[in-house]
């Protein structure tokens, strides 16, 4: 039966074999009888035929197996081929690495093929080989439908003045909050933090001399398992809250709308959350979920409404589209920076590096407006709190402390070149680490209980870490000499009085304290190999911590892990020269770790630059500061990506890079694009709307003439603009309808769209009688006309406007401006580049749902 | 031009103006002047003696004060009878050097590092006798401190040395079990002082407490702690146990989810299609035709 179909329809199979391997039975090649040699070139890929150089075949065809043959060779049923080709590299793209989508290269052999491809629809593929369905886009780009430029025209020049004004308003009002959340954060976790561990010293100092250590040591652990508690159940109500946040921003500053990522929810969760995960005595930062948190902020504020709450205060309701919020969120993520960091211009630098895919000159100023509000805001509040009010001039969050007088000789360039290797190489390592524990995670503890028990045992394990740190390190005291030593928690635990514990002193503090410790601390006051465990201990600890469900920034562990390794690498050199003490400073040498292992692992260039600069307070030190991030970004970078970027692949979303990935432009919009598109007539009946948006989810749909050949209702209509989704609904709500007869029309306006904004209905929330069903809608005034591109284009070429332009969809029109397909954005972001053993190719992936 | 003027002013100012009727014998700016130098060296002379053990505080308050006094003096006289230029502009804005400045910052700088002002206070020069009183923090601490060394007296039939360091005797008492509740309570009370004065504590109390604990830990021999380690490293090996069964039973009881593939549009598979695009290239031609 299978085989007379075969010959019926007169297609015979070719399996393909690669130089050194078994034949590919699995996966055949299906082609008509007759067939040469090239023509399996070009299935493979069309490049292939002009690489290439002789083929070996096996089978009925030939007579010796194998047999070298050239392009004309006639093929028969089940033969092997081998194709040679004139340099070793393989073709770009495979057709068997294509995953269950059928592209045009083969699109007239698959017509007929019933066993081609293989019917699985399911994968366990981890994170970074699909793309996830779940990720919608977000219109950034204008509206340019008749009824926004009517509504344009009515409100005139002033109303433009006036959006310029509420601006500067709103970016105010951001800079204020986000430095009020900062200092909220900061200080409760000091609060926490002190109490904590206030009590646990003293129980401490009782037990060590009344035989029950054990007790201080329960109590720690619980305390810390309690509070750590809470912030998990914290993101298990808002799971958008887990983890820095930064990649969840810089998706959405990317275009892609994150689910959830800028609800009220999500800021409670990250705030609350974080600073119990801090205060829990995790190994996380606050620094990365202040970004968020920024975020978050300005995108509230800037919409004057929110959703969550069911809130409307009716006002800023222009600012309501995807395009100015996302300008609002960059601000809030840049004010977020210059909170945690005391660094405005590294605030702006970072909305600029990571985040805001689209920057204009107008819109930097508005950022460093918002960056310079929020930092002061928070000097201002810090100040107060510590009783000197009205100084401006105390620093953010995290404050390195001031070099000063720390020289630098041009002997020690290449030690810093040494330093920013290092630093890279941690870096890959620690990402390469996290890679593999997420898709662990992600694989094996997918239940929430189990994700609470991880929680817990990272919690328990943490402390278990630092009580051996203390006890193996309990012969290792200082005296407290310094005023500022008297006051910082100083932990004597088992040194004589007077006396205290260097490393339980790191670990009793908070990890800014203990940064700040590394660097400005005296020669002499670690120990060597204490030192070299600590850092160890600490970057494991780091690296296991990241993912567990706490919102759990990043910047401090690096740090402080750099710090450490780079302190050890000045008393190492301190100890080799003797001599040049001013030059080998434990201190400085901490300080160049730290910015290396940050650059390592984040792979940030300029903002991370400016950012270190900016709180250490020390442009002399700029220099080494940005050789030091070249090279361990360079180092890093050739082993794999930046951690966030590594975390924004591992959950699916279609990211759209700075650039297409080099060698794409033989791929054209007729293997990128989706065809066939549902289109929509300018005057459409309202039932099949209705049809069209029950039975599909996409969220734009082409909006083409009427056209005359509408009995095969193959050829489509010349393209006319595109429609949205939510407009749609809003037209079916509103019962915008006309019949053919009516004379008088009452048209929408923007404002009826933009009620809604951003939860928009379902169209399950429509409900349409008989008779309405029957009218028509007349779509073109609200029809936005939108871009389109030619079918002949290339991937890099789409990918540029793409990017450029923000765009959501992008028509493909032939020659006669019919619409043949459309391109969103995970029909571009699915080819990706994949480097093994020294081969190039490109790899597509699939989507999931 | 003009510095060759103030210059030839203050020359003049020295050597001829004391034999005008108008002025006072001697100008009443080089007068201060000498009893700063004597006063000054006077503070001087007590500080140094007074490094080890530090007793900066209490012992040299009152050359301190009467310094303070002087310094006040050197804003209220005037160097000329039109009243216009102060002792200080006098003796500090003519010359580079600036002795009399430094010398008061020098002097305030030591005062004001060893947070003295935080255990006497209104210290004031009346007459030439000095008043000032402690704080009460500071009269308490050195009650426990009489408590202390009184204690230790008894328990060791010595009287404390002023210089611990150089104490190299083993003294086999009992010190540690009787003066325990002398020693935990000045160590607390300093530890509830250094609490209170966030700003800093004034250095006579901190070097008499830092002599105090290295006594009492270096030269008594007296350790506080003897921890029990065996439930410490139970639970240390305890907790890491779990996380590793927990990890391992993860590993092979996890289910892994399956992901759905959603089956994406492409270019719908028949000719015709490319007849649509009007992209009749050789991609799109058929071997057979």
């Amino acid at each position: 039966m299978l085989e007379s179909i075969w010959t019926l329809l007169n297609l015979i199979r070719v399996y393909t074999k690669k130089r050194g391997e078994k034949p590919d039975f699995e996966d055949g090649l299906i082609v008509r009888n007759g067939t040469t040699v090239e023509h399996v070139c070009r299935m493979v890929h069309r490049t292939l035929v002009d690489q290439f150089k002789y083929a070996l075949a096996w089978g009925t065809s030939v007579k010796f197996s194998p047999q070298r043959v050239g392009l004309s060779h006639v093929l028969q049923n089940e033969d092997v081929i081998c194709l040679m080709t004139d340099d070793e590299s393989e073709p770009l793209l495979r057709d068997n690495g294509r995953q269950h989508t059928y592209t045009s290269l083969n699109s007239y052999i698959t017509a007929n093929a019933n066993t081609t491809q293989p019917s699985s629809n399911t994968t366990f593929a981890s994170g970074e080989k699909l793309l996830s369905g779940r990720y919608e886009s977000l219109d950034y780009e204008c509206d340019e439908s008749e009824i926004a430029h009517m509504e344009e025209k009515r409100l005139g020049y002033q109303h433009t003045r006036r959006l310029v004004v509420l601006k500067w308003f709103i970016m105010l009002l951001i800079g204020i909050s986000t430095g009020l959340t900062a200092v909220f954060v900061d200080y409760t976790v000091k609060k926490l933090t002190k109490f904590k561990f206030s009590y646990v010293q003293n129980k401490l100092d009782y037990c060590l001399a009344e035989h029950c250590l054990f007790q201080p040591y329960l109590a720690w652990i619980g305390i810390n398992m309690g509070m750590v508690l809470v912030a998990g159940f914290l993101i298990l109500w808002e799971p958008v809250a887990r983890g820095s946040g930064i990649p969840q921003v810089k998706c959405y500053l990317n275009g892609v709308a994150v689910p959830h990522v800028l609800r009220l929810k999500a800021l409670v969760a990250k705030v609350l959350g974080v600073i119990f995960a801090v205060s829990g005595g995790l190994a996380v930062g606050k620094e990365g979920p202040m970004i968020h948190s920024g975020a978050i902020i300005a995108g509230g504020i800037s919409q004057g409404k929110s959703s969550s709450l069911k809130i409307d205060l009716h006002i800023f309701k222009y600012f309501r589209t995807d395009k100015h919020k996302r300008d609002f969120v960059a601000a809030g993520a840049a004010a977020g920076v210059a909170a945690a960091f005391g660094a405005p211009v590294g605030g702006v630098l970072f909305a600029l590096e990571e985040g805001a895919s689209f920057f204009n000159q107008q819109l930097t100023w508005f950022i460093f407006f918002a960056s310079m509000v929020s930092t002061f805001t928070l000097n201002v509040v810090l100040s107060a709190i510590e009783g000197h009010f009205g100084d401006l001039s105390s620093p953010g969050l995290i404050n390195f402390g001031l070099f000063k007088d720390v020289p630098y000789m041009w002997f020690e360039l290449p030690l810093f070149i040494l330093v920013g290797f290092i630093g890279g190489i941690f870096g890959a390592v620690f990402n390469q680490l996290n890679l593999r524990l997420t898709k662990f995670r992600h694989h094996y503890i997918n239940k929430r209980w189990l994700l609470v028990i991880e929680l817990l045992l990272v919690a328990a394990t943490t402390v278990v870490i630092a009580f051996l740190l203390i006890i193996g390190t309990m012969n290792e005291c200082r005296p407290i000499k310094t005023q500022l030593e008297l006051n910082s928690p100083t932990i004597q635990l088992f040194c004589p009085d007077g006396q205290y514990n260097t490393m339980a002193t790191i670990v009793f503090s908070t990890p800014e304290q203990a940064v700040r410790n590394l660097f400005h601390s005296e020669i002499g006051t670690y120990n060597a190999w204490s030192l070299l465990a600590f850092c160890i201990v600490y970057f494991c600890l780091t690296c296991w911590t990241y993912g567990v469900i706490v919102s759990s920034g990043l910047f401090i562990p690096s740090l402080l892990i750099g710090a450490s390794w780079g302190r050890l690498i000045g008393i190492i050199l301190h100890t080799l020269f003797p001599t040049s003490v001013k030059y080998f400073d434990p201190g400085k040498y901490a300080l160049f770790g730290a910015a290396s292992q940050l650059g390592g692992t984040m792979r940030m260039t300029i903002s991370l630059a400016v950012i270190l600069i900016e709180a250490t307070g020390d442009i002399v030190l700029g220099l080494p500061i940005m050789i030091v991030l070249t090279v361990a970004k360079l180092t890093g970078d050739y082993f794999n990506e930046g951690f966030f970027d590594i975390h924004i692949a591992l959950q699916s979303v279609p990211f759209l890079p700075w650039e297409s990935e080099a060698f794409a432009s033989q791929l054209s919009a007729l293997s990128i694009m989706s065809a066939p598109v549902i289109q929509i007539k300018t005057v459409e009946k309202v039932e099949n709307i209705y049809c069209v948006l029950r039975s599909e989810s996409h969220h734009g749909f082409p909006v083409v003439d009427h056209h005359a050949d509408n009995i095969t209702n193959q050829r489509s209509g010349t393209f006319q603009g595109i429609i949205l989704r939510h407009q749609l609904i809003t037209i079916l709500r509103k019962r915008n309808f006309i019949s053919f007869n009516d004379n008088l029309r009452d048209y929408l306006t923007v404002d009826d769209f933009r009620e809604s904004y951003p939860r928009h209905p379902s169209i399950e929330s429509v409900h349409l009688t008989n008779d309405e069903r029957e009218l028509y809608c007349d779509l073109r005034p609200y029809m936005n006309l939108a871009y389109t591109v030619s079918h002949r284009s290339t991937l890099p070429r789409i990918f540029g406007m793409f990017r450029g332009l923000g765009l959501r969809h992008l028509v493909v029109v032939n020659d006669k401006n019919e619409v043949v397909g459309m391109i969103t954005r995970k029909d571009l972001a699915r080819f990706r580049m994949k480097h093994r053993k020294g081969h190039t190719s490109i790899e597509e992936l699939a989507i999931s749902n | 031009m003009w510095k060759q003027l103030f210059f030839c002013v203050f020359i003049q100012l020295i050597y001829q103006n004391t034999g005008d009727p108008i002025y006072p014998v001697q100008n009443p700016c080089l007068a201060i002047l000498d009893r700063l130098s004597e006063t000054s060296s006077g503070f001087l002379n007590c500080a140094v003696s007074r490094a080890r053990p530090f007793k900066l505080c209490e012992g040299c308050v009152d050359n301190y004060a009467r310094l303070q006094d002087l310094i006040g003096l050197l804003d209220k006289t005037y160097s000329d009878v039109d009243r216009k230029i102060t002792c200080k502009g006098f003796l500090e804005s003519y010359d580079t050097i600036q002795i009399v400045a430094q010398l008061i910052s020098f002097v305030e700088n030591i005062w004001i590092s060893s947070y003295c002002d935080n255990c006497i206070t209104g210290y004031k020069d009346t007459n030439g006798t000095i008043d000032y009183s402690l704080t009460d923090d500071t009269k308490q601490f050195i009650q426990k401190k009489l408590n202390f060394d009184f204690c230790i007296f008894n328990a060791t039939g010595r009287m404390v040395p002023i210089i611990p360091i150089d104490l190299n005797v083993t003294l086999n008492t009992n010190v540690c079990s009787v003066c325990l509740t002398a020693y935990n309570s000045i160590n607390e009370f300093f530890l509830k002082i250094t609490q209170q004065n966030n700003n800093g504590v004034c250095m006579d109390i901190v070097d008499t407490m830092n002599y105090t604990r290295l006594l009492w830990s270096k030269i008594y021999e007296c350790r506080r702690h003897d921890p029990d380690y065996v439930a410490v490293i139970g639970i240390s090996f305890f907790i890491p146990t779990i996380v590793l069964v927990f990890y391992i039973s993860a590993l092979f009881k996890g289910e892994r989810k399956q992901m759905k593939l959603s089956r994406q549009k492409r270019l719908p598979p028949h000719s015709t299609t490319a007849a649509i695009v009007g992209a009749r290239t050789w991609l799109w031609s058929n071997p057979n035709e």
